[in-house]
């Protein structure tokens, strides 16, 4: 009885060490299979768990929805012929671009996904998206969501990809304050809070000032809103300065984020 | 059958865990479904199936986690043989050694976790009242688990 234990224990022994010995590209190849066999199973469950909030939220306001619809269809005619004065402005404003040989203003294009998942083990740390090599994703490509950047895809399978979150200790991005252009490195923290490490020691940077992306590093385009400062203290043996940084996007709430997918030269989106 | 079984209670659990966790964490709870499977297993089945079970629940965890590959796979063998040499001196089919597996098996996994992320370089998880609130919520799943995998052994 004793002898059969200590064998089951040297085979889980013998398992465990191969486990942990595994190349990181045969790993990969395991995870994407895993992760792609599992995405039709997690958009399923999303849009049950979905549906007790949505009912509950049809019951309790079906009255008023009634009248806002009524508002609405008349808001919808009046948009639909500003909607139309507005596309003849649009191709007049693309007719004339052209002619001054103007370049598309934006190098990305959002790709809407939904967030179908999160991590298993530090929910904080990556998200499942419904979007994946098919659709254009690839590795480093930059997530945000209407009120700041998420993270970056850091895994593909066909259709789904992991975005590593910016509250990921694992995190590490350039930022800088939008008034005082003081920079530093945004790093995660697991919580529901980034931190600005490396101001200069004297750093102006104070409560409120918003934090945006360096562009440093090649992976984050410049620009992006990343949080907003709660406070600024003094770093580790007084040589630089760390600020906390409330972030932009709601973390706990993220349903839908934006892919930014690189335009090619010509405007087209590189697949 | 058993086994198809298992691992279909298992891919359950890992989806259940990856898509639910947004109403989790909005009722600020932590829960961890496929370590509780792995232990509710191992207080049931022969060792083998144990082995199989928690490399399966570990391949699952790690491929819905941007953490490094093969960590889980390695946190659960550890803990479901760990459980299958102690389960001789339980009353496994009483509902507190179920919940008291659970609870010492979700700390013991965050030591393992940490020491496998100090060893690899990784950040540490330090939020010790996350982890024990997570514990105390995988000691209460744990009895009705363990119906389920008691019905699936059986």
């Amino acid at each position: 009885m004793r002898s059969r234990g200590i064998t089951w224990l040297i085979i889980g022994a013998a398992v465990v060490s191969l486990f942990l010995t595994i190349p990181p590209w045969i790993s990969s190849v395991w995870r994407v299979k895993l992760m792609q066999a599992f995405s039709p199973l997690l958009a399923c469950e999303r849009h049950v768990l979905a549906l007790p909030s949505a009912a509950r939220t049809a019951w309790h306001e079906r009255g008023r929805l009634a009248t806002e619809n009524q508002a609405l269809r008349g808001k919808v005619a009046e948009l639909s012929r500003d909607l139309r004065d507005l596309r003849d402005l649009k191709d007049e404003n693309n007719r004339l671009r052209s002619l001054l040989n103007f370049k598309e203003k934006s190098a990305y294009a959002l790709m809407p996904a939904e967030v179908i998942g999160r991590d298993t083990h530090q929910w904080n740390n990556s998200i499942l998206i419904d979007k994946g090599i098919r659709d254009g994703v690839r590795n480093e490509m930059v997530v945000v969501c209407e009120t700041g950047v998420v993270g970056k895809v850091i895994e593909t399978a066909p259709s789904i990809s992991t975005v590593l979150l910016l509250l990921s200790a694992q995190s590490k991005l350039g930022g800088i304050v939008e008034k005082t252009r003081e920079m530093g490195i945004v790093e995660g923290t697991l919580f529901h809070a980034l931190r600005l490490i490396y101001l200069p020691r004297q750093a102006a940077a104070k409560k409120g000032d918003r934090v945006l992306t360096s562009g440093l590093g090649g992976v984050y385009p410049k620009g992006l809103l990343i949080g907003v400062c709660t406070g600024v203290y003094e770093g580790e043996n007084g040589l630089y300065s760390c600020a906390d940084v409330l972030p932009g996007a709601d973390f706990s709430r993220l349903e839908e984020v934006f892919v930014l997918i690189p335009r090619m030269e010509g405007g087209d989106i590189t697949r | 059958m058993r086994a198809l079984l298992g691992i279909f209670i298992l891919i359950l659990a890992a989806s259940a865990q990856s898509s639910g966790a947004l109403v989790f964490s909005r009722m600020h709870v932590g829960v961890d479904f496929l370590l509780v499977c792995c232990i509710c297993c191992a207080l049931l089945a022969g060792e083998g199936a144990v082995l199989a079970v928690a490399v399966c629940a570990g391949l699952f965890k790690d491929a819905l986690s941007s953490d490094v590959a093969g960590h889980s796979v390695a946190v659960f063998v550890a803990i479901s043989l760990m459980i299958c040499v102690i389960r001789s001196r339980l009353w496994v089919i009483h509902w507190s050694a179920q919940a008291g597996c659970a609870f010492a098996g979700t700390l013991c996994a965050w030591m393992l976790y940490n020491l496998l992320a100090k060893a690899w370089g990784q950040p540490l998880e330090w939020a010790i009242g996350a982890v024990v609130s997570r514990a105390c919520v995988n000691a209460c799943i744990a009895p009705p688990l363990f119906r389920i995998w008691l019905a699936v052994v059986r």
